[in-house]
Parts: structure tokens; C-alpha cells; sequence
């Protein structure tokens, strides 16, 4: 059976659809050509032609018939096939998704700078001019007619934006800080704008000539800038995204019709094989089918060490090809790829909200109203108890106030540090699904470890070897491998593993026959050599010895007799993970309650857990994986907020029960989809990274919360003039503004700290 | 007539009139029993090519 034929086999049964673009149709009957075409070839259940949009669109079975040939059909009918990137089936797509996002991002960002940049130079100029030294050369009534049409468009044009996001809000009775930045240049603007055209009237009730056009202008001028920089905090955020995306390589060399083709990346389809030399990057996630290397998957699970690969193993996308060159069979291309899902979850993350940004907007909610109550009370106080002219005091004070309660930094408090930390988070291999999983994440106090496959690696492998007196360990190893080599068995693999990791040579046996579950048997050197279970070598009418002279303790025994003759045990068990230890002991070190959860029997999970350095008493063994749901539900109940760390489907409910469910390893999608963190790495490093990382996003929100309430609550009863009686303070808007622009901005900064966060 | 019908040319596959100066500048003819046809595009020529005698019988249709 050749490779692609043993792929069709285990195929799942399902139609694919693509839309490739035809080039050189001129009349209906290419159309009909063509699709006779198409429909005449094995594994293509429909396909139709559009002359006028020049597409085919195919529904075919993956397993019968791929891209490539769908192309050699279209071409064999006599057109060509022309590059689509609206092909929805290729990789291409969330990287042009990316790059679009990435150009409207760019054109907002222009056009904040260009506003911020021309208000505030209309604003600076017209403050330079009022306040000439010496005062100014021209008549008042001259500056406010020159300033009316610059002030204007500024009013309109750049600071449209306020205005219409007020008005929309004001529609659903909503009042945001848009509402605060409209109210207060409109103010502004207006009052000078009655101060320009009728300077009679003015002259008549007493005010000045003096207008604040340039407050106007700067107050729009300093917001445009802080959203600038939010805007350019964001882009900066989105770079974990855009950093995921360049890991693809954009060729692939895939191995059709007997040569070797390199061609696009997002034209390789499912089975496809595809050589990957020493350097390159793996093109698509899929399986080694032939050749070994080592392979540095660091940009993906922040693992230092090359990883060594070898026939059945899986490679992932992106990863860099260290040393040998291997064939690998495509399982995984376009949006399915790793790489792939890891984007989708990063940006979904980081367009997410945390609980606690919720409340933030719940007190912006009540916050806008009593600003402008306060406004309010602040122009009515001044009217009756101020000094003259009492009109120009109670606008600036009451404009004041409107300016200084702006809610910008506390819009950018929490998206700003969850941006960045979710970024942080990607680049450790640690995949935040929301703000909410990174909100939890901070509140846990238990932790919960499955056992298999989270803290083991969830394989056996060889941990004694005894031979009986006499026998070489060598020689004991090297005749159960070579018997072994035939079965399938998990322990008869890890046995030859073991052997060829110790480069002990390993021949053929003959006349190899297997007993399921209980044995095989083989003639080796012209002797009958058993290896199995003691039941198995008793009842072929072998001498077992008492038990002490063999024993393996807790692991699994493959018992060996040559020729009639016992000649040793060899004792097989899962193995801890390097990293567990370690990693646990941050976990404890942490604060945290840190339980094992096995189905394994006590004593086993006792000997594990004391190899981590879990308690007996923090170990629930012996159950079954339906009940590890209702475990973890217990802890809560006990008033533990519970994270369950575990390695994907058996683990789903658990996952899903716990407040914090945290996916291990690349493995299935479903453990992406039920989890709330998914660690890309294969070990519990990331778990202790995880926790400290939400701690350090939450204490950073919480610190932009408090600067930014905090500044506004301290500083708008100075605003108001409360100081002017005790110390004949008063805010300038345009000061005010200065400060609110820069209240933002340290909000903003304080998030971008986050990106010194380092993994242990 | 005039120079446009002198160019035009009946595709045998489709019914579409097909300008033989630019036809025969694609390579979009055909030779057949000492006859040249002219095509609209690759699909009618290489439909023709494969079974020329399938459009000389008097049942044929020419359809788009």
C-alpha cells in the first residue's frame, strides 16, 4: 500500500469545497468543457463555472482527489489557473485578514497624528499671539476675526469625531467622554464665537474681548494625540500576531506526479508530502513519514532544546528544520495550522474584556452625568457667589471641569495592560483565550494537576532492568528487543526504544508469534525466547523465581526466559516530565494548593506524587474520568477558585468545571476550544508563568484604574475654583487638558512596563 | 460585403461568429477535410479537435 493510498484510507469522509479562478474562458462552451471536465474526475461530486466572474467552484473529497489535480484537470481542458487570494481554503487568508486590519489601523493612525498634529499647531500659534510679550500689537476684536475660520476646522473637521460620537450617544441618552470632549470645546468654542461676531453686546455686559479658540483647539489637539498613542499602543500589541504570522514560510517542497515541486505554501493540500531540508522552516503541521531531524519548535513553545523527530511524529508549522531532512505527510493547512489557531486565539484575547473593565464602564456610565452635573452646579455657584466678571469665571471654571473629568485613561486602563499581556503570554507559549481567563487566572488558590500525560509524559518507559545472575543486562535487553520488535504493544515499543537509545544492536527474530495481552514468543540464536507476563512464562512451564529476586516495584514487569530458563524482568512505567518538578514547587511557592487527580491506583499516584513533591494528602487517586469533574466541583465548593491543568478530551469536563481550565501540549482541539489558557508547550512550565503573568496584568490594571480615578476625582474640585478662595487657583482649560493628555499617556505607558515581564 | 462579414467566421462548436483574422492569430483554427475553422476560444477548439465529426452531423446544435 503506497502512502497516498494508505492516507485515502484513513481519510475522514467529507467534501471540501474551493473556488479556484479560471483564465482564458470566452464563451459558454468553455464553461460547459470545463465542468465536463471536472465532473468526469474521480472524487469531484460537483463543480461549477461562472464566464462571467471566471470561477470554478469544486466540491470534492480530499481523500480521492487534491487541489493539484483539480489545477491538472482545469489545465488538461485547456485554460490556466491563475492566483486567487480570495481562496478561502488557504493560509493566506488570516494573513490578508491581518494585513487589512494592519492598513485600517495604519489610516486611523495618520489620521489622529495629522489632527492632533494641525490642532495643535493652530492652538500653540493662536496662544502665541495672545500672549505676545509686551501684549499684542493688534486689536483683540482683530485676532478673534482671524482666529474664527482656523478655529473652525478645527472645531469640524478634526474634532468631528467628538462630536459625532456625542451626538450618537446623546441619542440613546448615553453619555461617554466623547460627550465631555464635545461639551467642553463646544463650550469653549461657542462662547468665543459670540465673543467674535457681536463684540457690541460684549462690550455692553461687561466681559472681555478675550476668546479660547486656542483652549478649543488644544483641548482636541492633546485627545487626538492620546488616541494616537493608544492607537500606536494597540498596533504595538497586535505585533505578537503579526510576529506569529511571519514564522509561515511562503513556499513548500511537495513531492507530486514523482518529482519535487516547490510551490506556494497555500497551495499545499491535506497529504500532500512534503520535504523539508536542514534550515527551512516546516511549511504546514504533519507527520514524519520518512527521515529523522531535530527540530526547534522554540518560537512556538519556548523550548530551548531542538526537539528530536522521527518517523510518526508530528511536526508543526513554523517550527525551524535543525539538522536532518525529513518527508512529512500535510495533516493540518491554512486556518487548521497551529500556527493558525494560535492567531485566532491572540486576537481573540485581546479584543475581549475582563470583568473587571466592566466595572470600569459601569462607573464611566454614572460618571459622565455627574460631571456634568458638577459642571453645571460649578457655572451656577460662580454666577451668584464669584467675583466679576462672573460670566468669564463661571464658563472657564465650568469648561474646567469638563475638560479634567475626561475618561480616557480610564478607556485605556484595562485594554491597554490586557493587550500587552496577552501578547506577553503568546511569546512564552502561553495562549490567553480572554481577559476574563487572565482575570481568573489572578483570583486562583488551588490548583489542580492530572497525572497522565500532564505531569508524566502519559507513555511507559523502561525504568529497571534486572537480569537474573549470570546475564549480561546488555545481552538481557538486546534479546527482548530483538522479540519485541515484532508486537505493537506500548511496552514492547518502549522496550526497543530503550535499546536503541543504548545502541544495543537488534537483530530479527524468527517464527515470532504474540499472545495478546499476555505475551510473544520467538526463536533468537536458535533458542526460545518468551517475554510477558508471569502468568504467561508460568503456563509455558518456566520457573518463576519469589518475587524479591525480581523487583520492579511499581512498574509494569515484561518477564524474559531463554530456553526454558528464566533470564530477568525488565520494568516499564510512566515517566515524570522534566519540567513537572520544578514547576509545582513555583506553583507552592506561589501560595498556591496544588492537588494530583489520577485514575491510576493510590500506591502508583503516591510514587509519582512524591517524586514531584505532591502530598499524599493532596493526591486524589483512583478516579474514574467521568467523576474528575465533580472532584474539581468539590474543591470549589470547599471555597477553593480552582485552576485544572490537564492534556485535553478526557480532561474537558474537568477543564470546563474549573474556574480556570488550562490546556497542555499541542494536542487536540478541543483542549484549545475548552480551555481558557492553552500552554503550546508540552510541559507544566507555563503554569506558574501563567499565574504570575495575571498577576502582574492585573496589578497593572488596577494601577491605571487608581491613577486614572484618582486624577480625576483630586482634580476636578480644583477645576471647579473650590481652591480659588483659599489660594486664588484656578485651571486654564488648555492646562487641564495638558494634564488629562498626559493622565492617558501614563496609563498607556504603565501597560507597555508589562512588556519586561520574563518567564522564570 | 462589407470587410466584417469578409472576416467572419462561423465557430461550428458554439454558433458564435468568430473574426478570422483574429482567430487565426490565437491558433484558434482547425483543419478538417481540407476546410479551415475558426474558433471563439480554446474550449470550441479543442472540443472540435477531439471529435470533429460530432459537429458535421446535421443533428448538432450549435449552443453556447
Amino acid at each position: 500500500m503506497s502512502i497516498l493510498e494508505e492516507m485515502n484510507a484513513t481519510a475522514p469522509e467529507h467534501m471540501t469545497e474551493i473556488t479556484l479562478p479560471v483564465v482564458g474562458m470566452t464563451c459558454a462552451s468553455c464553461v460547459n468543457r470545463i465542468e465536463r471536465h471536472l465532473n468526469k474526475a474521480d472524487g469531484v461530486s460537483i463543480a461549477t463555472v461562472n464566464l462571467a466572474t471566471e470561477r470554478a467552484t469544486v466540491q470534492f473529497d480530499p481523500a480521492l482527489i487534491d487541489r493539484g489535480r483539480i489545477v491538472s484537470t482545469i489545465e488538461a481542458a485547456g485554460y490556466d489557473v491563475g492566483r486567487d487570494s480570495a481562496d478561502t481554503s488557504a493560509a493566506g487568508g488570516v494573513e490578508a485578514a491581518e494585513a487589512a486590519d494592519e492598513a485600517e489601523r495604519a489610516t486611523e493612525r495618520r489620521e489622529l497624528l495629522t489632527g492632533a498634529a494641525v490642532s495643535l499647531a493652530v492652538g500653540v500659534t493662536m496662544m502665541a499671539i495672545m500672549f505676545w510679550p509686551g501684549g499684542t500689537p493688534w486689536p483683540m476684536i482683530d485676532i478673534n476675526r482671524w482666529f474664527l475660520i482656523p478655529a473652525t476646522i478645527v472645531q469640524f473637521v478634526y474634532g468631528r469625531r467628538f462630536l459625532v460620537a456625542a451626538l450618537r450617544g446623546a441619542r440613546h441618552l448615553d453619555a461617554n467622554m466623547n460627550t465631555l470632549v464635545a461639551m467642553g470645546t463646544l463650550a469653549a468654542y461657542g462662547y468665543s464665537v459670540f465673543v467674535t461676531l457681536l463684540p457690541d453686546v460684549v462690550m455692553r455686559s461687561g466681559l472681555g474681548h478675550e476668546t479660547y479658540f486656542d483652549s478649543a483647539a488644544i483641548i482636541i489637539g492633546l485627545i487626538l494625540f492620546g488616541r494616537w498613542l493608544e492607537a500606536r499602543a494597540k498596533g504595538q500589541a497586535a505585533g505578537a500576531v503579526k510576529a506569529l504570522l511571519k514564522l509561515r514560510p511562503d513556499t513548500a517542497r511537495v513531492l507530486r506526479e514523482g518529482g519535487e515541486r516547490e510551490i506556494p505554501v497555500d497551495q499545499v493540500v491535506v497529504g500532500d508530502l512534503v520535504r523539508v531540508r536542514p534550515g527551512d522552516r516546516v511549511p504546514v503541521d504533519g507527520v514524519l513519514i520518512d527521515g529523522a531531524s531535530a527540530v526547534d519548535e522554540s518560537m512556538l513553545t519556548g523550548e530551548s532544546l531542538p526537539v528530536e523527530k522521527g518517523v510518526g511524529d508530528r511536526a508543526i508549522g513554523a517550527t525551524i528544520n535543525a539538522s536532518g531532512s525529513f518527508v512529512m505527510r500535510a495533516e493540518r493547512i491554512g486556518r487548521d495550522t497551529t500556527l493558525a489557531q494560535i492567531v485566532t486565539l491572540v486576537e481573540r484575547a485581546q479584543g475581549s474584556k475582563a470583568p473587571i473593565q466592566r466595572v470600569a464602564d459601569r462607573v464611566t456610565g454614572w460618571f459622565v452625568p455627574a460631571v456634568i452635573v458638577i459642571a453645571t452646579l460649578t457655572f451656577a455657584a460662580w454666577m451668584v457667589f464669584g467675583p466679576e466678571p462672573k460670566l468669564t469665571y463661571a464658563l472657564t471654571s465650568a469648561i474646567a471641569v469638563l475638560i479634567i473629568a475626561c475618561p480616557c485613561a480610564m478607556g485605556l486602563a484595562t485594554p491597554t495592560a490586557i493587550m500587552v499581556g496577552t501578547g506577553k503570554g503568546a511569546e512564552n507559549g502561553i495562549l490567553i483565550r480572554d481577559g476574563a481567563a487572565l482575570e481568573h487566572a489572578q483570583r486562583i488558590t488551588t490548583v489542580v494537576l492530572d497525572k497522565t500525560g500532564t505531569i508524566t509524559r502519559g507513555e511507559p518507559a523502561v525504568t529497571v532492568v534486572r537480569p537474573m545472575p549470570g546475564v549480561e543486562q546488555a545481552d538481557l535487553l538486546r534479546i527482548t528487543a530483538t522479540l519485541e520488535r515484532g508486537s505493537e504493544h506500548p511496552l514492547a515499543e518502549a522496550i526497543v526504544r530503550h535499546a536503541e537509545s543504548l545502541e544495543i544492536p537488534i537483530g530479527e527474530p524468527a517464527d515470532f508469534a504474540s499472545v495478546a495481552g499476555r505475551g510473544v514468543r520467538g526463536t533468537i540464536d536458535a533458542q526460545v525466547v518468551l517475554a510477558g507476563t508471569p502468568a504467561y512464562l508460568a503456563e509455558s512451564g518456566i520457573q518463576l523465581p519469589d518475587s524479591d529476586a525480581l523487583d520492579i516495584g511499581d512498574a509494569s514487569g515484561v518477564f524474559v526466559a531463554r530456553d526454558g530458563k528464566l533470564i530477568g524482568a525488565i520494568g516499564l512505567a510512566d515517566t515524570v516530565k522534566p519540567a513537572s518538578a520544578g514547576a509545582i514547587a513555583r506553583l507552592q511557592s506561589a501560595g498556591l494548593d496544588v492537588w494530583m487527580i489520577s485514575g491510576d491506583r493510590r500506591a502508583t499516584a503516591n510514587a509519582i506524587g512524591a517524586e514531584v513533591g505532591i502530598p499524599a494528602d493532596r493526591i486524589l487517586a483512583e478516579v474514574m474520568p467521568g467523576d474528575k469533574a465533580a472532584r474539581v466541583a468539590e474543591l470549589q465548593q470547599a471555597g477553593g477558585i480552582v485552576a485544572m491543568v490537564g492534556d485535553g478530551v478526557n480532561d474537558a469536563p474537568a477543564l470546563a468545571q474549573a474556574d480556570l481550565g488550562i490546556a497542555i501540549g499541542t494536542g487536540a482541539d478541543v483542549a484549545l476550544e475548552a480551555s481558557d489558557i492553552t500552554l503550546v508547550g508540552d510541559d507544566l512550565g507555563g503554569v506558574p508563568t501563567a499565574v504570575r503573568l495575571s498577576r502582574a496584568t492585573m496589578r497593572t490594571i488596577r494601577q491605571n484604574l487608581g491613577w486614572a480615578f484618582g486624577y480625576n476625582i483630586l482634580l476636578i474640585p480644583v477645576a471647579a475654583g473650590l481652591l480659588f478662595p483659599l489660594a486664588g487657583v484656578l485651571l486654564n482649560p488648555a492646562l487641564a487638558a495638558g494634564a488629562m493628555a498626559l493622565s492617558s499617556v501614563s496609563v498607556v505607558t504603565n501597560s507597555l512596563r508589562l512588556r519586561a515581564f520574563r518567564a522564570a | 460585403m462589407n470587410e466584417l462579414e469578409m472576416a467572419a467566421a462561423k465557430d461550428p462548436v458554439c454558433g458564435m461568429d468568430v473574426n478570422r483574422e483574429i482567430a487565426s492569430a490565437q491558433a484558434l483554427t482547425a483543419e478538417h477535410d481540407g476546410e479551415t475553422y475558426y474558433f471563439c476560444g480554446k474550449g470550441c477548439k479543442l472540443d472540435f479537435d477531439e471529435n470533429p465529426a460530432r459537429f458535421f452531423d446535421p443533428s448538432y446544435e450549435p449552443h453556447m
